[in-house]
């Protein structure tokens, strides 16, 4: 029996992939039932999985990714259905990552189709340089622009970026041993297009049109405007040195990012210069003919690939308004200080407890002789005639 | 117009350090290293991935650190038998060393402790070292269990949050001891060498010098153990596999940034004035506390002192594929 194809999702990232992950999470075990098949045991298993493929360290969260790939790779060749497998952060992998991955998945004599979801540069510029102010970055914006325009790709940003972004080569890579018609893009719509357009390209690239789920999502990774990333760039500039990684994650990127600054839509939206526009552009061009040449499958239409005029007046986010930076400050200096007032009223909760414990393990654990010792020590190191005693005493008593 | 040169692949330009550690090992000054064993090597090295992500002068480094991760592993002697209890294990006084981990486990080594350290010591001896060196000896000690710490990132994160850690302060150490034991049972020992009156041989303290190339490689290396395998496995291949083999590899010392000695200067006074009025027996002189200013690598990471690291990288390499059958 010829087992059914997998389906490769191979980046790129800021391509509305969250939000197709956590329907496909959200409904494993219903498209189980129907014979499709998303391995993951937590939101994150297969990103878990990209890392230890990639050998990727993440901030310590690779601990948790020990020989995530087999076991994901283990349960794909013992499903006979289709299986989908889709993390963005796939795009970085080197050749040696590409072929071991689909040699494990059971290539050539499984099917593997190769999916990438791509978004015009001039949206995805300002999306990366915002993912990189949310991880504790402090590049400015300009110097952003110009280290991604250097054909050197100075610095560990712009290798980064261009292998997430550069689909031609991402394709490369991944399809290098698979014939073209095992290959799909998928184009996220220009701005102003239906909201739901997006997922119906989804579903008509991964076959999903048959299966019965439900479309919710809890997880989302929101956009901030122009003066709040300002705004968490100089905080991080600031704050880097002194707060861990560990609590940056929750109070900077959860708590202001992604639960205050991006609440706050009336801001002016990230953006391109003109000049980077128009260099945006001519690239978007030459991957256009690059990947008709190659003939994969579209969904959607290359011509997304070329980035949509600018509607409004570039804001740098270098040189933001101020007063719309001090705006955005005080709601986040306020957040911190609802969170901390949270802390504050969970500390004494938990010091009122450990007194408790405290005092009934005492209570418990002491005998009247015990207790009464403890009392006359207590009475006594309180005073000098008592100190001096409890020297002679415990000199009397060796060593300690 | 004329081509540009093509810049060479991490393969070809490790394969290219192999071939030199090679050639030169072939001369008098260096354990000679056969032939095989560079073959060896430049095979794996020619089928090697880069793992993890950086920038493009980091990739050699990746790539070597990557592959001694993957031998080391593969040297693994296991979790072993469990040792049966011995009589120190039971033993509940005794001297209890204290201070920068490197320093300590050589110190306990120099005068034959062995086994656990004792619940109830009769001595506390606390290791006091100039501050920048007992800083350095607390970033190799953090690296060596794992941790994925630059040297210029901890200093700095100290240095802005105003504190040191507390390995690094031996007043502190010697205070709270005193309180415990007693100020006539602790001793802060400030110079290396034989100390008299403290047990009834003469104490020796060591303070082994800390390498910032070879620290460097072991962090770049526990960074792609950590991804391999679970954390007891990486610990154990690194204490028992990968230390030995960078014993006695010599080299410049890490060094704090130029711009935070005076913030070096103030900690370390501060910790001197402590010791001084401590009360406790204090072997040599508070001012051997000063910052001694003995190294000179800022930022081991950086792509200046990438050669110096990738040097020892080649190095270790050809001594494990020496050691191959």
């Amino acid at each position: 029996m010829t087992k059914g194809p997998i389906y490769l999702h191979v980046g790129t990232p800021k391509t509305g992939t969250s939000y197709l992950q956590d329907v496909l999470f959200g409904n494993r075990d219903r498209l189980a039932s129907q014979g499709l098949l998303y391995p993951a045991d937590r939101f994150d298993g297969q990103f878990l999985a990209a890392l230890d493929l990639m050998r990727l360290p993440w901030g310590g969260l690779e601990k948790e990714a020990v020989g995530a790939w087999d076991a994901l790779a283990t349960r794909v060749r013992e499903w006979d259905g289709p299986v989908i497998i889709s993390h963005e952060i796939l795009a970085t992998a080197k050749p040696a990552d590409v072929t071991r991955a689909l040699a494990s998945l059971g290539h050539p004599e499984r099917e593997v189709r190769v999916l990438a979801s791509v978004r015009d540069l001039v949206r995805q510029i300002p999306a990366e340089w915002q993912e990189n102010v949310k991880h504790r970055r402090g590049i400015r914006y300009g110097s952003f622009l110009e280290q991604i325009q250097d054909p050197e790709r100075p610095g560990k940003i712009a290798p980064w970026f261009w292998d997430a972004q550069d689909v031609p080569a991402i394709l490369g890579r991944w399809a290098a041993d698979l014939p073209a018609d095992q290959v799909t893009l998928i184009t996220v719509p220009g701005p102003g297009a239906p909201r739901d357009l997006l997922w119906q390209r989804f579903v008509e690239a991964f076959g999903l049109a048959d299966y019965k789920f439900e479309l919710f999502t809890e997880r989302a990774n929101p956009s901030m405007g122009v003066p709040e990333t300002a705004l968490l760039r100089r905080l991080n500039r600031a704050a880097t040195k002194v707060v861990p990684p560990a609590h940056y994650r929750v109070l900077v990127r959860e708590l202001l990012a992604h639960r205050t600054l991006a609440l706050r839509t009336d801001s002016p939206r990230l953006g391109v210069p003109t000049e980077v526009w128009a260099w945006a552009d001519a690239l978007a061009r030459g991957w256009i003919a690059t990947l008709q040449e190659r003939g994969y499958g579209v969904v959607g239409d290359l011509a997304d690939l070329t980035p949509a005029p600018a509607k409004t007046e570039y804001a740098d986010p270098d040189r933001p308004r101020e007063r719309q930076v001090a705006n955005a400050a005080v709601e986040a200096l306020t957040a911190v200080l609802v969170e901390a007032s949270r802390l504050r009223e969970v500390e004494a909760d938990l010091r009122a407890e450990l007194a408790e414990a405290r005092a009934a393990l005492h209570k418990a654990e002491l005998p009247f002789k015990e207790r009464s010792k403890v009392r006359a020590y207590e009475f006594a190191s309180k005073r000098a005639w008592g100190r001096r005693a409890i020297e002679r005493y415990k000199r009397s008593q060796g060593p300690a | 117009m004329s081509a540009m040169p093509e810049r060479p692949t991490p393969q070809q330009y490790v394969a290219r350090l192999v071939v030199e550690a090679g050639a030169r090992t072939a001369g008098h000054d260096a354990p000679a290293v056969g032939a095989q064993a560079v073959e060896r090597l430049l095979a794996l090295v020619e089928a090697a991935s880069v793992p993890g992500r950086g920038t493009e002068y980091s990739a050699p480094l990746r790539l070597a650190s990557g592959l001694l991760a993957d031998l080391l592993l593969q040297r693994d002697p296991g979790p072993g038998e469990h040792r049966p209890v011995t009589w120190p294990r039971f033993r509940r006084k005794g001297v209890l060393v204290l201070g920068p981990h490197g320093a300590v486990r050589a110190t306990r080594l120099a005068n034959g402790l062995v086994g656990e350290e004792p619940p109830r010591p009769d001595q506390v001896v606390v290791l006091g070292l100039p501050l920048d060196e007992a800083l350095a000896d607390v970033w190799s000690g953090h690296v060596w269990q794992g941790e994925n710490r630059t040297w210029g990132g901890m200093v700095s994160s100290l240095a802005a949050r105003d504190r040191i850690p507390p390995r690094a302060d031996a007043a502190s150490i010697a205070a709270r001891w005193s309180r415990i034991v007693g100020k006539d049972r602790v001793h802060l020992v400030t110079r290396p060498g034989t100390t008299p009156g403290i047990t009834r041989a003469p104490f020796r303290v060591v303070h082994p010098p800390v390498t910032a190339a070879a620290i460097e490689l072991v962090r770049a290396t526990s960074s792609t153990l950590g991804i391999l395998t679970d954390s007891a496995t990486q610990t154990r291949v690194l204490e028992g596999v990968l230390r030995p083999l960078l014993e006695g590899d010599a080299g410049p010392r890490p060094r704090v940034q130029p711009e935070l000695v005076p913030w070096l200067e103030r900690r370390a006074a501060g910790v001197a004035r402590r010791a001084a009025a401590g009360g406790y027996a204090l072997h040599g002189d508070p001012a051997d506390l000063a910052p001694g200013g003995t190294g000179s690598v800022t930022w081991p990471g950086s792509a200046d002192a990438q050669a110096a690291t990738l040097a020892v990288a080649v190095r270790t390499l050809l001594a494990i594929c020496e050691e191959t059958p």
